[in-house]
């Protein structure tokens, strides 16, 4: 199992790893026991009552989402609802959650925790260890794009997105590149002038590599690679690696910052002119002022990847704290709440932009629909290495 | 019999470390060991269920496999490359401020002497991650040293951030102060009376620092090779924030075959010749308290 947290404003596409998280699952889960252990099942007609225990994990904008936005707001609507909310920065302790589920899953006990954010659902999908997500316990359900629920079997439901975009600092360059040939020959016109991180350490340069990559790879194939893991459609990449070597030399200093944080720097102090940055950090750097308003954002063709963050609900717990958990999903998917995240944390909303108020929508007007998928946990693991030995 | 006693006290008082060690550190190399070798169950299932292109030694009590693949890619040749001659010039570096501000310190007393050395000292105290960003900061393509050096006409001047020369200064930065601390105590322990002897009977200043200090000096300059060597082959954070993206030092490419790539196996190979070079490194120290302990035993 490798994670992709690459939806929020940390992400590291950063694999974690089984082995070392396994000391610390025991102290985590002690602490996501202890308030949630008090809770017991509703037993009378109605809405449930009681209290979920939520794990998230990302960046402290993530954290602000839950603390300030979505916990107070929801409590606030169901007053006899709690949520404990289990949070951490450190994307290592994702490992430690999915062991716990894993485990418990395994032992035929309950989970620790009744309602997953982060990287953990989209692994633990596949894995089958989440409850299978219906319209009949969510209706919401229905107002999101369908195609978010292929890449986790339908077992976990997007709460927002965020997609890859072209960041540009529209006093050097008057007219940006629309299309990703276009971007390629800026490039090698412009040497020096562009940027994109290590696709090892942050998801907006892996959400490049992966566009150059896709260009020369079958679609079926590609989508293969996006789905699960078929290393037999691997061999299309050889020429996209070899396009992105090429390009070694037009970019800045020949190197490739080690975060994602590291483009934004380098278009702030105007090292660089052009950058893959997240859409969600970009617009957060732009409203902190740690990027000057002369750098816009915009969407070449075809998109490059982007995605959902998910929720996932843990197979093993009692039916009571599910209830919980869908009346959570169900309430965030609302177009009140939706609009309350995007503003929050400048991502795209989970749910179809029809289904926005106007004034939200005209927001993500320039933004596409239906960005590229990401690749899958193992396939991102051999693009890294793959571009590590060719490119980097 | 009460020599035997006495022994066997010893060695119950020496057992619990002992156990200590070999227990989170001896079983954790074993099982390192035997899953590079191809040994993919027992202790090491779990971790194998999860990774990628792993090489099994079957039914074979062993195989070089992963050893082989991983020594087949340039990539990690040139970054062996990278970290030989990275370590073996940061400690040159290392020895020569070290050994020049503690003989300083030692021959001249005076009191900017004293201050040299505690500012030798300093790094100690600053988390290597804060220094490490600010030397990249400071010695990047827009930082401190280039936009001077630019002011006063000199555009040639080289930008070390994201440079293996970059990496090089660093990890002086990060090991000077031991090796400051080890070599300059050293030299104080030196009698007056010896160093003055050599001095009346004619020898130079550098005559005399040469044949009685450094002799005399000999087993804390080890000692601060060793140590300063060994850590600078393991190091991570250093060469992660200022190095370049490639060739860069083995301690960041085993932690991103590790996390990035999912290749956990090839991974700890790395770490074995991380671990093996270590052991090349160690040896002088070996020898130098094996000799140590042998002079005071017979003394």
């Amino acid at each position: 199992m490798s994670f992709r947290t690459g939806l929020c404003a940390t992400g590291a596409r950063r694999p974690a790893r089984v082995l070392a998280g396994v000391l610390a699952a025991g102290s985590l889960a002690a602490i996501a026991a202890g308030p949630a252990g008090i809770a017991s099942g509703s037993t009378k007609a109605g809405p449930p009552a009681g209290s979920i225990t939520v794990f998230s994990q990302g960046d402290v904008n993530v954290e602000n989402l839950w603390q300030k936005v979505l916990i107070p707001r929801y409590e606030k609507k169901f007053p006899e609802d709690r949520i404990n909310l289990v949070f951490t920065t450190n994307s290592a302790e994702n490992t430690d959650v999915y062991d716990e589920l894993a485990a418990s899953a395994k032992a035929g006990k309950s989970s620790s925790f009744d309602l997953l954010d982060g990287a953990v659902p989209a692994e633990a999908a596949p894995a089958g260890l989440l409850t299978p997500i219906t319209t009949s316990e969510i209706p919401a359900a229905s107002e999101v794009d369908p195609s978010a629920f292929k890449v986790v079997d339908g077992d976990a439901i997007p709460l927002r997105g965020s997609e890859v975009l072209l960041a540009y600092n529209s006093q050097a360059v008057k007219n940006p590149p629309k299309t990703l040939n276009d971007l390629i020959s800026w490039i090698h016109a412009h040497p020096g002038e562009f940027s994109y991180c290590n696709p090892s350490d942050g998801g907006s340069g892996a959400a490049f590599v992966e566009a150059v990559l896709s260009k020369y790879t079958p679609a079926a194939e590609n989508l293969k690679m996006q789905l699960g893991y078929s290393p037999s459609a691997e061999k299309y990449w050889a020429k996209g690696l070899e396009v992105l070597k090429s390009l070694t030399p037009d970019v800045f200093q020949q190197q490739y910052p080690n975060s994602n944080t590291g483009v934004i720097t380098l278009l702030a102090s105007g090292a660089i002119e052009m950058g893959t940055v997240w859409s969600d950090q970009g617009t957060t750097a732009l409203d902190d002022g740690e990027l000057p308003s002369v750098i816009k954002l915009t969407e070449i063709t075809p998109p490059l990847e982007g995605g959902p963050d998910y929720l996932g609900v843990p197979k093993n717990i009692p039916q009571a704290k599910k209830e919980l958990a869908y009346q959570f999903i169900n309430w965030a998917l609302q177009p009140d709440q939706q609009v309350a995240i995007v503003r929050a944390m400048h991502g795209t909303p989970a749910i179809e932009f029809k289904y926005l108020p106007a004034k939200t929508a005209q927001l993500f007007a320039d933004y596409s629909t239906s960005p590229e998928l990401p690749y899958s946990a193992n396939t991102g693991a051999d693009m890294n290495s793959k571009w590590t030995s060719v490119v980097g | 019999m009460k020599a035997a006693l006495r022994r066997g006290g010893y060695l119950l008082a020496a057992s619990p470390p002992v156990a200590l060690v070999a227990l989170f550190i001896g079983v954790p190399i074993a099982v390192t060991v035997i899953y590079t070798l191809g040994h993919l169950g027992g202790p090491n299932a779990a971790v194998s269920s999860i990774a990628l292109h792993q090489v099994s030694a079957g039914d074979r009590l062993l195989t070089f496999g992963a050893y082989r693949e991983v020594f087949d890619e340039p990539n990690f040749r040139a970054d062996l490359v990278a970290t030989v001659w990275v370590t073996a010039a940061s400690v040159g570096i290392v020895l020569l401020l070290a050994w020049t501000i503690a003989l300083f310190a030692r021959l001249s007393g005076r009191r900017v002497a004293g201050i040299l050395t505690s500012l030798a000292v300093v790094p100690l105290f600053i988390p290597v991650v804060i220094g490490s960003y600010a030397i990249l900061q400071f010695w990047s393509y827009g930082g401190f040293m280039k936009t001077i050096a630019h002011a006063v006409g000199l555009s040639g001047f080289p930008a070390l951030g994201f440079t293996l020369g970059g990496v090089v200064l660093a990890e002086v930065w990060v090991s000077l102060p031991f090796a400051v601390l080890m070599i300059s105590s050293g030299l104080q322990a030196v009698p007056d009376s010896v160093f003055e002897a050599a001095r009346d009977a004619g020898a130079s200043t550098l005559q005399a620092a040469w044949s009685i200090l450094l002799p005399m000096n000999l087993l804390p300059t080890i000692i601060a090779t060793c140590f300063t060597g060994i850590s600078i082959l393991g190091s991570f954070t250093v060469p992660y924030l200022v190095g370049p993206t490639s060739p860069n030092l083995l301690g960041p490419l085993a932690t991103e075959t590790f996390q990035s790539f999912n290749q956990p196996q090839q991974a700890e190979v790395m770490s074995m010749v991380i671990f093996g070079l270590a052991i090349v490194v160690a040896l002088p120290y070996l020898w130098a308290t094996y000799r140590s302990n042998r002079d005071t035993a017979t003394s």
